[in-house]
């Protein structure tokens, strides 16, 4: 009975000395905590945010004195701040969290390029490694190129000199012919020189035979009984003495001893038949003329030396006087 | 303000008379559990990240300790009950602070990395 007396009076009191202030307390908490149920924090530490709820509700209630009111505000505002530092701290050790998964992130991203910056540099060195190859296949390619081209121009050089021991060859042996023939035709005008000596020479004699000019071997080729070209050129001498002096013409061919007599008589007919044959194409009458074959039966010197062999081998052309034949 | 609410208290507990008094036991037991776990919570650093509330946790204390010499014993529960809230939420601000830092050094480890590898202009802030 009394302390429900007493605490009326207590009431009483407090209604009346502290209504004001305890809304105040209870209005501002209650701000506070609407404030961290609507941020960002909403949902960290749901049990201690419920908790302030509660302990702040718990101000509401009817009956506290204005020192229980006061110290349960005290409690309430406590209460409050644990719950707001505690969604605080849940807060970061999520942001921890993430921060650690982004961490690994990073890393593997950094283990992403760096095994895409190695196939690069793989990538770089393989193009390189090919180009080397490349560069040394292309090396070789021009060495074998230059080895190739020094062989060519050794074979070059080698048929160059060929051609050239070949040309020296050539020029050599047509040297050899040139001065054979430069010492053939010195031989020839030599010959030449010579029949045009005896041809000049050619003069008769009077024997008691009648006129004789005698042509030398050496007017007629050689082992033949035509007359050479040159002594057919320069038949001057012969045909003004047959023309110049009348009488019958006896031609007689005449060989050395070598040789047999048959061989010889028949060359020596040969020969005196062309004399007459040519002195009739000069216009000499054939009626005027008689040609004999007489061997080696009269030489004029002696068989066993050349140059007594070459007087013998002859062409006498003979006028006969025609007075020797009618005197006795 | 305390001395305020010392008189406060006391004229509550002079109000009520002899009938909430003289029913209480001195709250010596909830006193010296107050003394080890403010003693731990000094032993574990707390000082440092939640100085003010420490502070705060000690006034209370010695508060309590008048209050019980002079019989105000449930003027001494709720100092010992303000005492042991600011001592968790002391406990609840190093934890919020540890958590901070490790936040801010991931986020600065992470930024320190982006950098050394080049990686800034692919994320954002």
């Amino acid at each position: 009975m009394t302390r429900v007396i007493t605490a009326l009076m207590i009431f009483g009191l407090a209604a009346c000395g502290s209504a004001p202030r305890k809304d105040l307390d209870a209005e501002r908490l209650t701000l506070q905590l609407a404030e961290l149920r609507g941020g960002e924090l909403s949902g960290y530490a749901p049990e201690k945010q419920a908790r302030a709820a509660q302990v702040i509700a718990g101000l509401e209630q009817q009956g506290l004195s204005d020192q229980q009111h006061q110290h349960q505000s005290y409690i309430a505002q406590r209460t409050l701040e644990i719950a707001q530092t505690a969604a605080e701290r849940e807060r970061d050790e999520a942001l921890a969290i993430e921060l650690e998964s982004e961490h690994k992130e990073i890393l593997l991203q950094a283990s992403l390029r760096e095994a895409e910056l190695a196939r690069q540099e793989t990538e770089r060195l393989r193009l390189q490694s090919a180009a080397a190859i490349e560069e040394a296949e292309r090396a070789r390619a021009e060495a074998q190129a230059a080895l190739e081209a020094r062989d060519a121009s050794d074979r070059q050089a080698q048929m160059a000199q060929q051609e050239a021991d070949q040309a020296r060859r050539l020029a050599q042996a047509r040297e050899r012919e040139a001065a054979l023939a430069r010492q053939e035709a010195e031989l020839a005008s030599l010959a030449a020189a010579e029949l045009r000596k005896q041809l000049d020479a050619l003069q008769s004699q009077r024997t008691d035979r009648g006129l004789v000019m005698t042509l030398g071997d050496i007017l007629f080729e050689t082992g033949e009984a035509d007359l050479k070209t040159e002594t057919l050129d320069n038949l001057d001498k012969v045909l003004s003495f047959v023309q110049s002096n009348p009488g019958h013409i006896r031609v007689e061919g005449h060989t050395d001893d070598r040789g047999s007599a048959a061989f010889n008589l028949q060359l020596s007919q040969r020969r005196a038949d062309t004399v007459r044959r040519v002195l009739e194409q000069q216009g000499i009458a054939a009626e005027r003329i008689t040609a004999i074959g007489q061997g080696e039966a009269r030489p004029i010197a002696d068989n066993s030396s050349e140059s007594g062999r070459q007087q013998n081998r002859r062409v006498e052309i003979i006028i006969e006087d025609p007075m020797a034949g009618e005197s006795p | 303000m305390r001395q305020k609410q010392t008189k406060t208290a006391i004229g509550g507990c002079a109000l009520l008379t002899a009938a909430a008094c003289a029913t209480m036991q001195a709250p010596t037991t909830e006193l010296s559990q107050l003394q080890r776990d403010l003693e731990q919570a000094e032993r574990a650093g707390l000082a440092q990240s939640a100085a003010l509330e420490l502070r705060f946790a000690n006034e209370r204390l010695a508060g309590a300790r008048l209050a019980i010499e002079q019989h105000e014993y449930e003027q001494a529960l709720q100092l010992i009950e303000q005492a042991n809230i600011n001592i968790e939420l002391a406990e609840e601000r190093a934890a919020a602070a540890d958590a901070r830092a490790t936040v801010t050094e991931l986020k600065r480890r992470n930024d320190t990395l982006r950098r050394d590898l080049g990686l800034d202009e692919d994320r954002g802030q």
